[in-house]
């Protein structure tokens, strides 16, 4: 990504970008108009992290869908097929397959236990201090290394599109998210991500409808023709690198389906809604938007193929794509739309950039000034004021750091840290939520022997991964031969919970009792937070 | 927090236990399936890929109808929950909070219609 890359880049499409840099523009002035609204509306720690409750379950479906429907997801997984073909499908079922669970066994019950963080779920009986430390630092982990890819991918796209230098990307992505988070709360960071899905779910519906349009609304004839020009040729139409080393695909698809049940910033979206019924119906939105939209970034991924990698105008004469495959689904609405649509989508990718990084912001905030500071450190003495002033501190502290990451982890291969992302998530967060809710044995030695080993067995092996010990650190050979470490992780995660927890004590038989509680209340909703008026 | 007699009563109510089974059931069973369609799906693509790439359309391989069918089932299991959901739980649901606890202090929002709002059964419709 360096700029000898991005200039010839920059030389095709230089009449685009004031169309690119116009609409984006227009996308932030109307994004911060929100933010100015909302602001007025945002006097409470229920509106700052849940937007007072009163976000509609379609609302919240279509914003979920934004959260997922991230830079790394459209022009990651549009540039995996791009260059595998095949191999890009099961990312993209991955992703989604994780909705499904969310939705039969978290979400309701989610709804009805916390009230803005998921360690509001899991410190419901169990000790509330160690319990909420350990989910609070995992939340961040989590949030740190999504951030990381979304700040790296958005210095690099705003380097190419815009020809802005790498630092300055990053410290506009940064002050635009502060200003979102730090005056709009959730209510804003609901919208500006509503907007941009919707702008992004129609600009990529658009695309495959372009590239269907030429191909006669033949999907064979899309395909035979990618075949006969791909590198691979009937080799994108096949499992590929995936089938070479199954124990990796199998591990990354553990991560994917469970890592997303433990999504800080997923699971801080279902208290925005009123209630358990309202939660239902985000799921629903949010999955079926989710699955329509990777089913069209393999129409864009394959479009591609035919369409960008045969124009000595996108790739190099040693047939790389100019600036990285990352750009194949900018090129194609170029290829497809004209400088107009290349505008159009560089924008939206713009936006959905800034709308995820304000997201996970917002859920870091929460795990910094609701878990660590009202809960942990105050131990519940504080007052509302006090803690929002902290959530807002905390907001502009870790703008700060995302820029700084951002920056230092320039050369870095964005797609491992949503991966680790993922594979902390599902290990570390999962477990915990799930066995918090559904496991009257749960205690919380059990609680805090699994989540630390699972949160310290998914990072140290992903460091000893093949992607960072030998790509990053320069081993000659992995100490760990797997990319994904959920395979390993997520289990002992579970093993050391049940492990913990029947090494029990007097203590621990109230935390039982406790369960019945919490279970009637997880399915009947009495006493749920979230019941106010707005 | 709730009071532990009303726990307890509600903890050995018939129609509590028979909302919880029910729920729990669906939900395990639907989860169960969904992880049998993705994890079946990820076990062929990693041990027997030469089955997908069996050409099924033109050059489209086995592979592909077969993913998108792992998308369709997984929106297609999220709306019969969502279904089972609206039409019994939540109906099940408000009458125990209804008979149960009506000292619980605060009635579950879903379940309490705002003045002026038709009767929940008919909402839903």
């Amino acid at each position: 990504m360096t700029s000898a890359v991005a200039a010839p880049h920059l030389a095709v499409a230089q009449g685009a970008n004031w169309t690119a840099i116009v609409l984006f523009g227009g996308f932030v002035l109307l994004t911060l108009a929100i933010t100015a609204w909302a602001s007025r509306r945002t006097r409470s720690a229920s509106d700052f992290y849940a937007a007072g409750g009163g976000i509609s379950g379609a609302q919240n479906g279509v914003a979920i869908a934004g959260d997922f429907m991230s830079a790394a997801s459209f022009l990651g997984i549009s540039a995996l097929v791009y260059a595998n073909g095949f191999d890009g499908l099961l990312y993209s079922i991955g992703f989604l397959v994780g909705w499904p669970i969310i939705m039969f066994l978290i979400a309701e019950r989610l709804r009805n236990l916390g009230r803005y963080t998921l360690s509001d779920v899991v410190s419901y009986r169990l000790a509330e201090t160690p319990v909420r430390c350990l989910t609070s630092i995992s939340s961040l982990v989590v949030i740190a290394f999504y951030l990381i890819a979304q700040m790296v991918g958005a210095g690099q796209l705003i380097q190419l599109l815009f020809g802005l230098p790498y630092a300055y990307a990053e410290i506009i992505v940064g002050v635009l998210m502060i200003l979102y988070v730090t005056l709009g709360g959730m209510l804003a960071t609901t919208w500006v991500q509503i907007i941009k899905a919707l702008l992004l779910l129609g600009g990529a519906t658009l695309m495959a409808f372009l590239v269907l349009n030429r191909f006669g609304f033949s999907l064979p004839a899309l395909f035979a023709r990618a075949v006969s020009v791909h590198p691979k040729h009937l080799g994108i139409l096949r499992p590929g690198a995936l089938a070479k080393d199954p124990i990796s695909a199998i591990s990354l698809g553990v991560a994917l389906m469970f890592g997303t049940g433990g999504l800080p910033h997923i699971l801080m979206r279902f208290f925005t809604v009123r209630d358990a019924r309202e939660a239902r119906k985000s799921v629903l939105w949010a999955t079926g938007l989710i699955g329509y939209f990777y089913v069209l970034t393999f129409i864009i991924g394959f479009g591609a193929i035919v369409l960008v990698s045969t124009d000595p105008a996108y790739v190099t004469p040693a047939h790389l794509l100019r600036g990285g495959n990352n750009m194949a689904a900018v090129f194609l609405a170029q290829a497809v739309g004209g400088d107009w649509l290349l505008g159009f989508i560089s924008a939206v990718a713009f936006a959905t950039i800034l709308a995820v990084v304000s997201g996970l912001t917002l859920a870091g905030a929460a795990a910094v000034s609701h878990d660590l500071y009202a809960r942990v450190l105050a131990r519940g003495r504080s007052n509302e004021a006090g803690e929002l002033r902290v959530s807002r501190y905390a907001t502009v502290a870790l703008g700060i750091v995302a820029i700084l990451l951002g920056i230092l982890f320039e050369k870095q291969n964005v797609a491992y840290m949503v991966g680790l992302a993922f594979a902390v998530a599902a290990s570390a967060n999962f477990p915990l939520v799930l066995l918090s809710m559904y496991w009257r044995g749960l205690t919380t030695r059990g609680a805090l022997l699994g989540g630390w080993a699972g949160l310290v067995t998914a990072v140290v092996l992903t460091v000893l991964s093949p992607g960072i010990w030998v790509k990053v650190l320069g081993h000659p050979h992995a100490i760990f031969p797997y990319d994904s470490p959920a395979l390993f992780s997520m289990p002992l995660a579970f093993l050391c919970c049940w492990l913990g927890s029947r090494l029990g004590s007097a203590r621990d038989t109230n935390e039982a009792a406790a369960f019945d509680e919490q279970y009637v209340r997880s399915q009947t909703g009495i006493g749920a937070a979230g019941a106010e008026a707005h | 927090m709730m009071d532990p007699s009303a726990v307890a009563a509600l903890r050995r109510d018939p129609d509590f236990i028979a909302l919880a089974r029910a729920r729990s059931r669906i939900g395990w069973t639907l989860a169960g399936l969904m992880v049998v369609l993705y994890f079946g799906f990820v076990f062929l693509v990693a041990l027997a890929p030469a089955v997908l790439a069996t050409p099924v359309w033109g050059v489209i391989t086995l592979g592909f109808p077969l993913g998108l069918l792992v998308i369709v089932a997984a929106v297609a299991l999220t709306a019969i929950y969502v279904s089972v959901a609206n039409a019994r739980f939540d109906r099940m649901q408000r009458d125990i909070v209804k008979r149960c606890a009506p000292g619980a202090g605060v009635a579950p929002p879903d379940l309490s219609p705002a003045p002026g709002l038709a009767p929940y059964g008919e909402r839903l419709a």
